[in-house]
C-alpha cells in the first residue's frame, strides 16, 4: 500500500493529473479515511495525499475559471 | 377577232389607285407587327409592319407604314410616355390607317394615330406567356434548391463597371460598417439594350466554366426606364439563370420593378444596396449565433465549475471530521491498541499495553484494571 502510494506521487510530479483523475482518487482516499479499521499510520498518509488533491483539484478548478473568463472577453 | 386593250403602265397603276381610293377610302384600325423602324431625319416614320398572328414564324402579310412627320410629333411623345418604350421591333401595334397607292412607290400604310394601351397589353400578354412557359417547364423555384453557403464571400457579379447600380453595390458590400471581408470578381455584360440578354448569358456560361468554384452570382444593374429593364423578361436568359448550377442572385431597379428573371432566381433582392446588406446579413447573423453560443457555453462551464467547488468542499469537510488532530486540538483523547484505535472496551484487557494519544503527545500505559459502567 505505502509503495503504491509513492508510486502515485512519482506519478503525480511527473506527469500532471487531470481534474478527473485527482478526483476520483481523492473519492476513494475518503472513503478508505471513513473506515474504522484503518491504522493511525495510514490514516495520517492518507489524510495528508487527500489534502494535496483537495488543493490540486482546487487549483485545476481556479484554472479553469480563468479560461472561462478568457471565452468571455 | 378580239381587239385587245392595251394600258400604258401608268394607267393600269392610275386605275388601281383609283380602285383604292375609292373603296378604301376609309380609315381602319389595324394590329400588326413591327418588324422594322427607320426614324428618317426628315421627321417622317418608316415602319415595316408584318402580321405572323397564327406561327411566330412565318410571316403572312407585310407592308410599309409611313408616320408623316407633322403626326409624328404629337403620336410618338403619347405613345412613349404612356407604354415607356419607343417604338421599335417585335412590338405589337394597333394603328389607325388608310391605303394609299402611289404609282411610284407602291402600296402602303398612312398611320394617323396609334393606340398605346393596346401595345402595353400585348407586352403584359407576352410577359404572362413567358411565365407560364417557364411555370410549365418547372423552372419557377429550380435555382433556388441550389444551396447557397452558409457564409457567401466569393462572388461572381454580373454587371457593367459603369452602371450606378454596380458602385452602390461595391461601396455598400466592401465598406461594411462591420468590417467583414468579400471577394468579387466583375463579369462584364452590358445591362440595357440589345447584346444584354448573349452577354449576361455568355458571361454565366464563363462562370460555370471557371475554375474558381464562387458561392454565389449576383445580377444587378440600377434602375431605368421599362424599356430598358423589358431584357429581363426574356425567356432564354430566365431559362439561364433557372438551371444555372450556383445560386444567382438579382438586384435589379428599383424597389417597383419584378421580373421574369428574379422570378426563376434563387433571390431576388429589389436594389443592388439590399443586394449587399443581404449578403453581409449572413455574417451578421452567424456572429449573434456563435456570441450566443458563447454565452451558453460560459454560463453552463460556470454552473458546472461550481457544481464541482462544492463537491470538494464536501470531501475537504468529510477528511477534516476524520482527522484525528480534529479532536485532539479539542482537547478529546485518544486509545491505541497496537497502533489501531480503540473505540470499544471489550477490546482492552488487563494488562495490555494502550497509548493515550492527546494533543501535543502520547501517555504509554498499561492496564491494570477494565471496569464496564453498569448503566450503559
Amino acid at each position: 500500500m505505502c509503495s503504491g502510494e509513492g508510486k502515485n506521487e512519482r506519478y503525480f510530479m511527473k506527469k500532471r493529473l487531470t481534474y478527473e483523475e485527482a478526483y476520483r482518487e481523492l473519492e476513494e482516499l475518503v472513503k478508505k479515511i471513513e473506515e474504522p479499521q484503518s491504522t493511525l499510520t495510514d490514516l495520517k498518509k492518507d489524510i495528508s495525499r487527500a489534502m494535496e488533491l483537495v488543493a490540486l483539484c482546487k487549483k485545476l478548478l481556479r484554472e479553469s475559471e480563468a479560461e472561462i473568463n478568457q471565452i468571455e472577453d | 377577232m378580239i381587239r385587245k386593250e392595251i394600258f400604258t403602265l401608268t394607267q393600269l397603276l392610275e386605275k388601281l389607285q383609283n380602285t383604292i381610293e375609292r373603296d378604301f377610302a376609309d380609315s381602319y384600325w389595324v394590329r400588326a407587327e413591327i418588324s422594322n423602324v427607320n426614324n428618317h431625319y426628315s421627321g417622317h416614320c418608316y415602319l415595316e409592319l408584318i402580321d405572323s398572328e397564327d406561327s411566330e414564324d412565318v410571316v403572312k402579310s407585310k407592308i410599309q407604314g409611313n408616320i408623316w412627320s407633322s403626326n409624328y410629333k404629337l403620336i410618338r411623345p403619347f405613345f412613349e410616355t404612356t407604354t415607356g418604350y419607343p417604338l421599335s421591333s417585335g412590338m405589337k401595334i394597333l394603328v389607325k390607317a388608310h391605303l394609299q397607292f402611289s404609282k411610284l412607290y407602291g402600296l402602303s400604310l398612312v398611320i394617323s394615330d396609334i393606340d398605346p394601351s393596346f401595345t402595353i397589353g400585348e407586352i403584359e400578354i407576352e410577359r404572362q406567356r413567358v411565365i407560364n412557359k417557364l411555370q410549365e417547364e418547372g423552372m419557377m423555384g429550380m435555382n433556388s434548391t441550389v444551396q447557397l453557403p452558409l457564409l457567401p464571400r466569393n462572388i461572381a457579379v454580373i454587371s457593367t463597371d459603369s452602371a450606378a447600380g454596380y458602385g452602390d453595390f461595391m461601396n455598400h458590400l466592401h465598406n461594411n460598417e462591420y468590417g467583414y471581408k468579400f471577394q468579387t470578381t466583375l463579369f462584364k455584360s452590358p445591362m440595357q439594350g440589345e447584346g444584354t440578354v448573349r452577354g449576361i448569358i455568355d458571361q454565366l456560361d464563363k462562370i460555370a466554366n471557371s475554375q474558381i468554384l464562387y458561392d454565389a452570382v449576383i445580377i444587378i444593374r440600377g434602375g431605368g426606364s421599362p424599356s430598358d429593364l423589358r431584357i429581363f423578361d426574356n425567356y432564354d436568359l430566365a431559362v439561364e439563370v433557372a438551371q444555372f448550377p450556383l445560386p444567382v442572385i438579382t438586384g435589379i431597379g428599383h424597389d417597383q420593378d419584378f421580373h421574369v428573371i428574379d422570378m426563376v432566381a434563387h433571390t431576388w433582392l429589389k436594389t443592388p444596396t439590399a443586394t449587399a446588406d443581404f449578403l453581409i446579413d449572413f455574417f451578421i447573423e452567424e456572429e449573434s449565433r456563435i456570441a450566443s453560443l458563447s454565452q451558453r457555453l460560459s454560463l453552463s462551464l460556470q454552473s458546472k465549475l461550481s457544481n464541482e467547488k462544492l463537491k470538494i468542499e464536501l470531501l475537504e469537510q468529510r477528511i477534516r471530521s476524520n482527522n484525528p488532530e480534529t479532536i485532539l486540538s479539542k482537547g478529546y483523547t485518544l486509545l491505541l491498541k497496537e497502533g489501531k484505535v480503540v473505540d470499544k472496551l471489550d477490546q482492552i484487557f488487563k494488562g495490555d499495553q494502550i497509548s493515550v494519544m492527546m494533543n501535543k503527545g502520547n501517555l504509554d500505559c498499561v492496564v491494570e484494571r477494565v471496569k464496564m459502567n453498569d448503566t450503559l
